[in-house]
């Protein structure tokens, strides 16, 4: 499964989950991107190679743009870290059918 | 309010009287082009599309009712099949091609679209930005073994249920322009093909069974909050 050719890149932004799941075959990633929109986002990839997808994470404010105090706003008292927990795996490529 | 119309005996979509209000054949006659809010019912007789129509629907729900392709036509109305016909509600014979500008549904065990192993012949089902394959049971697409005709599809395809909406084994190269809406258990798509371009979302589990096809997942999208499993 090829994320994104030569022609036409992947350019996937995830505001849910995306888990992808490789049983056979080969991924190429070489033109495809995800991008987690939100600190809610969740990516998770399983493959028997190193070829996955590359993932970036949701764009955070400087360390000194993010104000420290609880507001209306969603402030933290402290800086706050996203964290990427795995899913259950929705997309299974290379089946043998039966 | 839309008025149905019939096949009362089999033959060519274009032949004169070829259709009736009445089931029986005890209505009125029509004959091709019908109306364009019409819905025309296969009634289970063997049809050939000789022409290309307009209208707002064509179903089936029989058995045996069949509407087979002769040359290249385009059918620009929404095709429905509610019936157990493995064979097909519409077949591709090798040399033909066919367009629908309209959404496709299957909601009973049989297929809508079949396309004999023999078969080259390519189809298209465009409704863009609407649902262009509506699954809930069977199959939408049936390619047969070897069959090489190219799918195209812009459009959605949401499958809710079947086995295999799309089912093509034969060398070629399918695209979809459109998303992958999948609820149902069995994958959407069953494909052994050359090659399956996606330029749209994929979302549910278990989309694409394959073991010999290169998917290329194309274009810039975006998966909703609520578009997990």
């Amino acid at each position: 499964m090829n994320f994104g050719t030569a022609g036409t890149a992947l350019l996937l932004t995830v505001l849910g989950r995306l888990t992808i799941t490789k049983y056979g075959g080969n991924f190429s990633q070489s033109y495809g991107t995800v991008t987690l929109g939100s600190a809610a986002a969740q990516a998770a990839m399983y493959s028997n190679n190193a070829q996955v997808l590359a993932v970036t994470g949701p764009v955070l404010p400087d360390a000194a743009n993010v104000l420290q105090g609880s507001g209306q706003y969603g402030y933290a008292s402290d800086l706050q870290l996203p964290s990427y927990p795995g899913a259950s795996l929705p997309i299974r490529i290379g089946q043998v059918i039966q | 309010m839309t008025t149905y119309y019939y096949q009362p005996a089999s033959g060519n979509w274009s032949d004169t009287d070829a259709w009736n209000t009445a089931a029986n054949g005890s209505g009125d006659d029509a004959s091709h082009p019908l109306p364009s809010d019409a819905t025309a019912d296969l009634n289970g007789k063997a049809v050939t599309l000789d022409v290309s129509p307009t209208l707002a629907a064509i179903q089936a729900s029989d058995t045996v009712g069949q509407l087979t392709v002769s040359g290249s036509r385009a059918i620009t109305a929404a095709v429905n099949y509610s019936g157990k016909l493995t064979g097909g509600m519409i077949t591709l014979p090798n040399g033909t091609a066919l367009t629908i500008n309209g959404q496709v549904s299957n909601s009973g065990s049989g297929y809508a679209i079949r396309m004999p192993a023999e078969s080259n012949a390519p189809i298209t089902i465009s409704n863009p930005g609407g649902t262009a394959i509506s699954c809930s049971y069977g199959r939408a697409i049936m390619g047969f073994s070897t069959s090489t005709g190219a799918v195209t599809i812009v459009g959605d395809v949401v499958v809710s249920g079947g086995i295999y909406a799309i089912y093509t084994t034969g060398a070629a190269n399918h695209s979809l322009t459109g998303n992958i809406l999948k609820t149902g258990a069995t994958a959407a798509w069953l494909c052994n093909a050359t090659s399956l371009t996606i330029n749209g979302r994929i979302v549910g589990y278990d989309p694409f069974y394959t073991s010999s096809t290169t998917i290329n997942w194309i274009g810039t999208h975006t998966l909703a909050a609520d578009e997990q499993v």
